[in-house]
């Protein structure tokens, strides 16, 4: 699972994208430490359109060893490739490598079913 | 018309095999250079499901009789290369869905006997315009709301975890042990005891089960994809198919003839009309018009007799989706010493008896070069994956 060293103090900006053309959409869960995960953001939020990128942010404060997971369900035309990258920024800086979430719909059609998580690290002593 | 052929099911069905054949596709092939060296797809080991790269050995035996043995390649360039192209940018009849929508085939034969020669081909094949529903946003649309619901429906799930619970209970008689039938399990006097255990299913918080995730989305695609062929399996269509061939004589670089060229052109149009019901106006899907043509360039043979010649067909088709009444014709466009005018003409009906099978059953006349004659024919086939299906998007 990747880890990013980030600000406690700024928020964090999630970028969803896709590469390719196909649908897509997500649930986005956040595990505090000690808690279950939450869902914090879905792609249901933007209304029944389907799009091609998404963006939403995570409120600061952001206790170190914060989990994210999110959740993809991915469609497009048979045997063909799916890609969807992550990237996370903070104050228009992206934080580290971008995630992808990568897949193929089969010759049958299937769906493409991923997880991309990552934990965010930060020096929590600033919160102090 | 003269007299039609009457044999029995059966039979009929095995002699329109051979004609099916000779019948105007309307269609282009996927792959042409398998075409192109007549080692069609049905006598290799199927690579024209589009899988990134699509190979197969090209085993058969040609018109002549001799033994051929090759490879052949199929492969999209899109999914080979990595590349961006984001779903605003994939519309019906941009460059971007012309270069997504292009497949390349290569196809090697060595043939046997004294010649030993080796033929190679070359071709493309490239979707201008067609009904392609993740072209469509009402239809990405209606996939966005089938994935919304189905991650919701996975919520919450997660098959992966068996818990064993231990059930507590009063034995008041004594009782034959299930697991053991030789033993009986006495009365324990209305004391509970551990008597029991039970298998359960438990909810983990927050987790996707992608098993129930991936069954939903296929039941709710599946639904959307059928209501958007009923509105689009008309749509619309323009595709090129082309080819190129040589021949190395005794499998050598430097000994190389040309085997000429070809090329398919195949063209659609919808047959509709509009009716208004109440405020909204209603778009009505009659049938459709479709046109073929094929060119064929081969080099100039024995005496310098120009072998090349232009195919024309034009097909018109009226029911729905699922079934259809069809009559098409072909017509050879350029008469040459080495080739006869040729028409053909069939009709009939068509109906979907599976995802991508058509039976197809009609009449037609077509030219006979056995008997060098036009001759009456019944048919009754069965077509894989025709034009009018979806041939982009599943």
């Amino acid at each position: 699972m990747p880890v990013y060293k980030m600000d406690p103090l700024e928020s964090v900006d999630v970028d969803i994208r896709a590469d390719t053309p196909s649908v897509f959409r997500f649930i986005a869960q956040k595990r505090v430490p000690g808690r279950d995960y939450k869902d914090f953001a879905s792609s249901a939020d933007w209304g029944r359109e389907s799009q091609s990128r998404y963006s939403f942010e995570l409120l600061p404060p952001i206790r170190t060893y914060t989990d994210l997971r999110i959740y993809f369900l991915m469609d497009g035309a048979a045997g063909r490739p799916t890609r969807i990258q992550i990237g996370l920024s903070q104050s228009g800086q992206p934080i580290g490598e971008a995630i992808v979430c990568e897949g193929r719909i089969d010759s049958e059609g299937s769906m493409v079913f991923s997880t991309a998580e990552a934990t965010l690290v930060t020096n929590e002593a600033t919160l102090i | 018309m003269r007299a039609l052929v009457t044999a029995p099911l059966l039979g009929v069905f095995t002699f329109a095999a051979a004609l099916s054949a000779q019948l105007p596709a309307y269609n282009i092939p996927d792959d042409p250079a398998f075409v192109f060296l007549n080692i069609s797809p049905k006598r290799i080991a199927n690579p024209g499901t589009l899988p990134a790269l699509g190979v197969a050995l090209a085993d058969g035996i040609d018109i002549d009789g001799r033994v051929n043995a090759g490879l052949a390649v199929s492969f999209l360039p899109s999914s080979l290369v990595r590349y961006t192209l984001m779903p605003e940018g994939y519309r019906n009849g941009m460059p971007a869905f012309w270069f997504y929508n292009t497949q390349i085939s290569i196809a090697i034969v060595r043939k046997s006997g004294d010649t030993a020669s080796t033929d190679l081909a070359l071709g493309f094949r490239t979707i201008l315009f067609g009904p392609e529903p993740y072209s469509d946003r009402e239809f990405r649309n209606s996939i966005a709301v089938v994935l919304d619901r189905c991650l919701t429906s996975a919520q919450g799930v997660d098959t992966a975890l068996v818990v064993i619970q231990r059930r507590t209970g009063v034995r008041a008689a004594p009782v034959r042990d299930t697991a053991r039938p030789q033993r009986t399990l006495p009365p324990n006097d209305g004391s509970p005891g551990n008597q029991d255990t039970a298998r359960m299913w438990t909810v983990r918080a927050n987790t996707l089960d992608r098993e129930a995730a991936l069954e939903c989305g296929a039941r709710g695609k599946s639904r959307a994809l059928k209501a958007w062929m009923k509105g689009h399996w008309n749509d619309a269509t323009l595709a090129i198919s082309a080819a190129a061939g040589s021949r190395f004589d005794k499998s050598a670089v430097g000994d190389r003839t040309s085997l000429g060229r070809s090329l398919w052109l195949l063209g659609a149009v919808p047959i509709r009309r509009s009716r208004v019901r109440g405020d909204r106006t209603e778009r009505l899907n009659i049938g459709q018009l479709a046109a073929q043509l094929h060119y064929m360039a081969t080099p100039s043979g024995t005496g310098g007799i120009d072998a090349s010649f232009w195919e024309g067909g034009i097909r018109v088709m009226a029911g729905r989706a699922n079934v259809n009444a069809f009559a098409e014709g072909t017509r050879n466009l350029k008469r040459s010493p080495a080739r006869e005018e040729r028409n053909s003409w069939a009709t009939g009906v068509e109906y979907m008896i599976a995802e991508s099978l058509w039976l197809s059953a009609g009449v037609g006349e077509r030219y006979s070069q056995l008997l060098d004659d036009h001759r009456d024919f019944v048919f009754l086939n069965l077509k894989w994956g025709i034009a009018r299906e979806a041939r982009l998007g599943r």
